[in-house]
């Protein structure tokens, strides 16, 4: 393994911490490696010497809790204050950003559904169709009727055709809401973690 | 070696080793692991420790083209040292209670 292979672990799994915190523990390591390597150590023996990566962010993220937890009663005191302020932001995120995302989210489903049954209408609309002018056909004859007829029966085919398409556009609209729940999820999450 | 008692001696090892005069990490390591064992990560935690307490300083300098974090001994850590003398003496007579079976 290199240091730059170790390093992308350590870094990757360090992403929990404020970035200030990374860059000190990032930088910490690549201090020591470029003295190792000055010392004469070759860079697989320095990697070694380092561990396992995850380890050592572990190590760090543990040690950076631990301070935290002991600030904790101070800076709760400290934010005890801005929790109106708080509630306040949410309600306004809430109305104008989580509001707004939950209609557009429902419209797209309400869309997709509509769409997937669409194609089913302009079946049974084809059919009704047929059924209709084979009724005027025996009960009166004539070229017209039978000509109505095959109008309906092309009426159904095209919807038989739509309906793959439909339930195609359907299934994409429900992985973009789904992908849309997924995406604010992430960011309230990630949100949460850096408060 | 309970880990208690050796992050606490681990700690006055580095200042120790920072009152010979101003030091970095790859150079703490070196000196202070011939006498108790100390890898590159625990010697972070360490330093930070250190430094957030106010018993050492620390200062970036530029060294063959790349940065080098110096660390020094502060008036708050010359005193850790002195602290731990005492408290050593006093280790001291509890070590000769405990080895006399409780008989001074």
């Amino acid at each position: 393994m290199t240091y730059r292979q170790w390093e992308k672990t350590f870094k990757k799994r360090l992403s929990r911490l404020p970035k200030e915190e990374r860059e000190r523990a990032l930088g910490y390591y690549a201090e020591l490696y470029g003295d190792k390597l000055d010392a004469g150590t070759s860079e697989s023996e320095i990697v070694r010497e380092f561990g396992d990566a995850k380890d050592a962010a572990d190590k760090i993220i543990a040690e950076y809790s631990e301070s935290t937890s002991v600030q904790g009663k101070t800076s709760v005191q400290r934010t005890a204050g801005d929790t109106a302020a708080r509630a306040a932001a949410a309600v306004l995120l809430f109305l104008f950003v989580g509001l707004p995302l939950l209609a557009v989210i429902f419209c797209l489903a309400v869309a997709g559904a509509a769409l997937f049954l669409s194609g089913f209408a302009v079946i049974l609309a084809g059919v009704a169709y047929v059924v209709y002018f084979l009724v005027q056909l025996c009960m009166f004859g004539g070229a017209g009727y039978a000509a109505q007829i095959g109008i309906g029966l092309a009426a159904a085919g095209v919807g038989a055709l739509l309906v793959p398409l439909f339930l195609y556009c359907t299934k994409w609209l429900f992985i973009a809401c789904g992908k849309i729940f997924v995406l604010t999820g992430r960011v309230v999450r990630g949100k949460r973690e850096a408060n | 070696m309970d880990a208690q008692l050796k992050k606490g001696l681990l700690d006055v090892c580095v200042l120790a080793v920072l009152r010979r005069g101003e030091s970095y990490g790859y150079k703490i390591i070196a000196d202070v692991a011939p006498y108790i064992e100390i890898s590159e990560s625990t010697l972070y935690p360490i330093l930070k420790r250190l430094e957030s307490s106010g018993a050492v300083t620390a200062h970036s300098r530029e060294f063959n083209g790349r940065l080098r974090k110096y660390y020094a001994i502060t008036e708050k850590g010359q005193q850790r040292i002195l602290e731990f003398i005492e408290d050593v003496k006093e280790f001291e007579r509890i070590y000769e209670f405990i080895l006399q079976g409780g008989n001074l």
